[in-house]
């Protein structure tokens, strides 16, 4: 601040002297000219000053920097190195560690708690906390290569043994494939630092956890399933909660896929009443809707057919549960989707448009998986009959124009013209619209003929 | 080659928004009036519907339109001066056929409406030079190929007039066969199959010019991909050349549900919409083109051999003669984009009277007011190619129940 004010000054007293002189002497260019010059020296002073300044507070800001980033990266490695030491001995890493950190506090960079000295900071130039920042971090970088590489093969074995596992559950019908394939993404992801093979390790650690839960509930279900059949299975229960305390992942998977098995046993017959259940209502809606004009609707009930051919036995109970749902939502999408259609026709025949959307969302609520199958199979049957009618119609309305020159043809010079004469499908809804708009000419059903009055 | 305004509104159609891969952009419009070349005024709906069309009629103005003519400001519905115009400028239009870059077996096909002057004065005389008397640079052109489109009914004397000359002079020209084949059109015939709703919604004239490139879509399907049985261009026209008749019109049924008709309805279905005034009765020659969805075709609902069986029973029951004509040939082209199907006959060596009955009260009418001179002169020797031509067709029609068998 000294220095801006003796600059100021400095600039008063020349403003004054120069008009001192010029009103004593009265040469006015030559004052002027003494003046600007004063003053401009003064602005360049002024601006070198503040440059001065504020460079120097850069160049503290920079040090400060360096070593925050340093501390940044000690304690990352230090958190690493502890995540990583459940599999390998970690202790000579973190023994470095420590005298690193020493050093620094012993330079005064740093006070025991690892806080910036920023007094101390003053003392040293830039390159030196420079050269300092790059000794420190080759040093982290040593250490964390050497950790990694340790580290890699313990974590590669540690996710094969997770996967083994998970594959073992699966096998045993669990319902795991999601988890499953999302845990062989992970572990086939490379992974090269410290920091992403920790987090490799933790992600496999969080989907088997994951797959594991879902096993022991699917397993809860299916105790629940065979007491409702009256099944004593009390000791099953008393096991599962022995297995969710247990910390051995290979002998929790070992005991809960025999657990299941022996469960299994007991849910056989409601398994095979659910499967005739399902297969039952899949098989008819998709009779129902075997028409040439019918493809898209009947997809999803498709899909759930193919899935179902698939589920074998008692032990894959859970995966049959989730086909009945889907085969519920494949019904009501089917019936939304030809619903729509007749709508669309019926619009296009100028005919009223009855709204069926109520009725089926209606059916969502119907608990009673064979109620819902009985209701759902008539309301297809129902709106494949009324699509099929209309889909009729709109192929009569669409070709007329062609078929009409075709029955002119055939009557000119005769009085009738038989069905099988007009050679097109439907040729009775034709002939029926031809003698509705040809007032000499009409249509006798009994003979299905169209005859000329 | 589209000549004449009637015509150049057609290829700007088919340009901008029916192009097929056959064609590309292997078009070439002709006029004497560069102001009935704005296609800005008939289709400005077309061309500023978007910046790729208008950048699309940017590059047909420069490479593709071919202004003739020593003072070009129309020929006003003088087809002798439309004649006069490409005669003296023949040069003009030959550097423009040129750059088509036409290869041996390609076909050009030469549009006109013969109502007119321009083209219907210049389309005969530039196909007359390009098949019998060739500028050295673009090569003796066989595969040349005219659709004539015949005038309304209600249109006046004059448009009669100019028509029959101008069928005569596509037919016939300095002694010679003019066109390989001719192709005639009947702008009230096409608009009695359109249905009323289609006509108000997209307007009268530019439905008949989509029927018209229909029909051109069809006449080239046989020689395009998923062709079961090519017809072969020179199929077209050598035998009804030899035969020294070779008019035809195309018979179009489009979109055909394949699940309400079956072959032979849509056969017939086709037959009942000619394009030109015309008993099929009379009929002496046609060809069958059937384009068809490719999974019916692969399911075999529709079979080359199922094709030439219907078309020959409909033939038999329908055209010239016991064996159902003299000449037929059917194709099938299968498309995987297609959902209907779409059938053409081409029919050809009809009785021309139902063309005359209408336009010749109308042809006398005019040519009275026709002083003494060398037109009329010219006139008389037209009416006399005509006449010769039409009765040819008859006598070969007649004569049909003589010849023993098919010629196919």
């Amino acid at each position: 601040m000294n220095e801006y004010l003796v600059t100021a000054l400095a600039v008063l007293l020349s403003l004054a002297g120069g008009l001192f002189l010029l009103l004593e002497f009265g040469i006015a260019a030559v004052s002027y000219l003494a003046v600007g010059f004063i003053v401009l020296t003064l602005l360049v002073s002024l601006l070198y000053t503040w440059w001065k300044t504020k460079s120097d507070i850069t160049v503290e800001k920079f040090k400060q920097g360096i070593l925050t980033s340093t501390r940044r990266d000690i304690l990352a490695l230090r958190e690493e190195l502890e995540e990583a030491g459940d599999l390998i001995d970690t202790q000579p890493f973190l023994l470095e560690i420590e005298r690193i950190e020493k050093e620094l506090i012993k330079k005064g960079y740093f006070d025991r708690e690892l806080n910036l000295v920023e007094k101390k900071l003053e003392k040293k130039t830039l390159t030196q906390i420079e050269q300092e920042g790059r000794k420190i971090e080759q040093q982290l970088r040593s250490l964390e290569g050497l950790a990694a590489g340790a580290y890699r093969e313990k974590v590669d074995h540690f996710l094969e043994r997770y996967r083994r596992d998970m594959e073992l559950l699966r096998e045993s019908g669990f319902g795991i494939g999601g988890s499953y394939s999302e845990f062989t993404v992970v572990e086939r992801r490379h992974a090269q630092s410290l920091e992403e093979l920790t987090g490799k390790k933790r992600e496999g650690e969080e989907i088997f956890t994951r797959a594991m839960k879902k096993g022991l509930e699917e397993c809860f279900h299916l105790i629940a399933i065979a007491q409702e059949q009256g099944e004593d299975l009390e000791e099953s229960l008393r096991e599962l909660e022995r297995l969710k305390e247990l910390s051995s992942h290979r002998e929790k998977v070992a005991r809960l896929v025999r657990l299941k098995e022996d469960v299994s046993r007991h849910v056989e017959k409601p398994f095979l009443e659910k499967k005739k259940e399902v297969e039952d209502f899949v098989g008819r809606a998709l009779s129902i809707m075997d028409r040439d004009f019918i493809e898209e609707e009947a997809e999803s009930l498709r899909e759930v057919e193919r899935e179902l051919a698939r589920v074998k036995g008692p032990a894959q109970m859970i995966v049959l549960e989730n086909l009945q749902r889907k085969a519920r939502e494949g019904g009501l999408k089917a019936m939304r989707g030809l619903s729509t259609r007749v709508e669309n026709l019926a619009r296009e025949l100028d005919r009223e448009v009855e709204d069926r959307r109520g009725a089926i969302e209606e059916l969502k609520s119907v608990e009673d998986f064979n109620l819902f199958a009985r209701k759902a199979g008539e309301a297809l049957e129902e709106l494949v009959e009324e699509l099929e009618k209309s889909h009729i119609e709109n192929k009569i309305l669409s070709s007329y124009s062609k078929v009409e020159p075709l029955i002119d043809k055939l009557l000119k010079g005769r009085k009738s013209v038989s069905m099988e004469e007009v050679k097109v499908k439907y040729a009775e809804s034709f002939m029926k619209r031809y003698a509705e708009r040809h007032p000499g000419v009409k249509f006798k059903a009994g003979e299905k003929k169209l005859v000329r009055e | 080659m589209a000549s004449g305004q009637g015509a150049n509104r057609i290829a700007f159609l088919y340009y901008s928004r029916h192009r097929s891969r056959e064609i590309g952009d292997r078009v070439l419009l002709l006029n004497t009036s560069a102001s009935d070349m704005k296609p800005d005024e008939p289709l400005r709906e077309i061309f500023q519907s978007s910046s790729h069309l208008k950048e699309l009629y940017e590059k047909i103005k420069r490479r593709r339109i071919g202004i003739f003519g020593r003072a070009p400001s129309g020929a006003g519905n003088n087809f002798f001066l439309g004649e006069k115009e490409a005669r003296e400028d023949f040069d003009t239009i030959r550097r423009y056929v040129s750059a088509l870059d036409l290869k041996g077996n390609d076909i050009l096909l030469g549009i006109s409406t013969l109502g007119g002057g321009t083209g219907n004065g210049s389309l005969p005389y530039i196909t007359h030079r390009l098949r019998h008397d060739p500028p050295k640079t673009v090569g003796r052109i066989k595969n040349l190929i005219s659709l004539g489109i015949l005038p309304y009914r209600f249109e006046g004397a004059q448009r009669h007039f100019n028509a029959l000359c101008g069928l005569s002079r596509l037919l016939h020209y300095n002694s010679h066969q003019n066109s390989a084949m001719v192709v005639l059109v009947e702008n009230s015939q096409v608009e009695s199959h359109l249905e009323r709703g289609v006509k108000v919604a997209r307007g009268r004239y530019e439905e008949i010019n989509r029927e018209i490139i229909n029909a051109i879509r069809m006449l080239i399907a046989p020689g395009g991909e998923g062709s079961r049985a090519t017809i072969d261009i020179s199929d077209y026209y050598q035998l009804p050349g030899s035969l020294g008749v070779y008019h035809f019109t195309p018979c179009l049924s489009l979109n055909n549900d394949p699940e309400v008709f079956g072959l032979d309805s849509m056969i017939e279905a086709a037959s009942a919409r000619p394009m030109a005034p015309m008993d099929i009765g009379t009929a002496t020659m046609a060809y069958f083109v059937v384009s068809a969805p490719q999974e019916i075709v692969d399911r075999g609902e529709i079979t080359q051999e199922s094709l030439e069986e219907v078309s020959g029973r409909w033939a038999k029951e329908n055209m010239a003669g016991k064996e159902g004509g003299l000449l037929r040939y059917s194709s099938l082209v299968s498309s995987p984009e297609a959902e209907k199907v779409d059938v053409m006959l081409l029919v050809g060596g009809f009785s021309l009277s139902r063309i005359l009955e209408r336009s010749l009260p109308h042809y006398y009418s005019f040519k009275e007011s026709l002083e003494e001179g060398s037109q009329l002169e010219r006139v008389e020797g037209i009416e006399h190619n005509l006449k010769e031509y039409h009765e040819r067709v008859e006598k070969k029609r007649k004569a049909l129940g003589e010849i023993k068998g098919r010629l196919t």
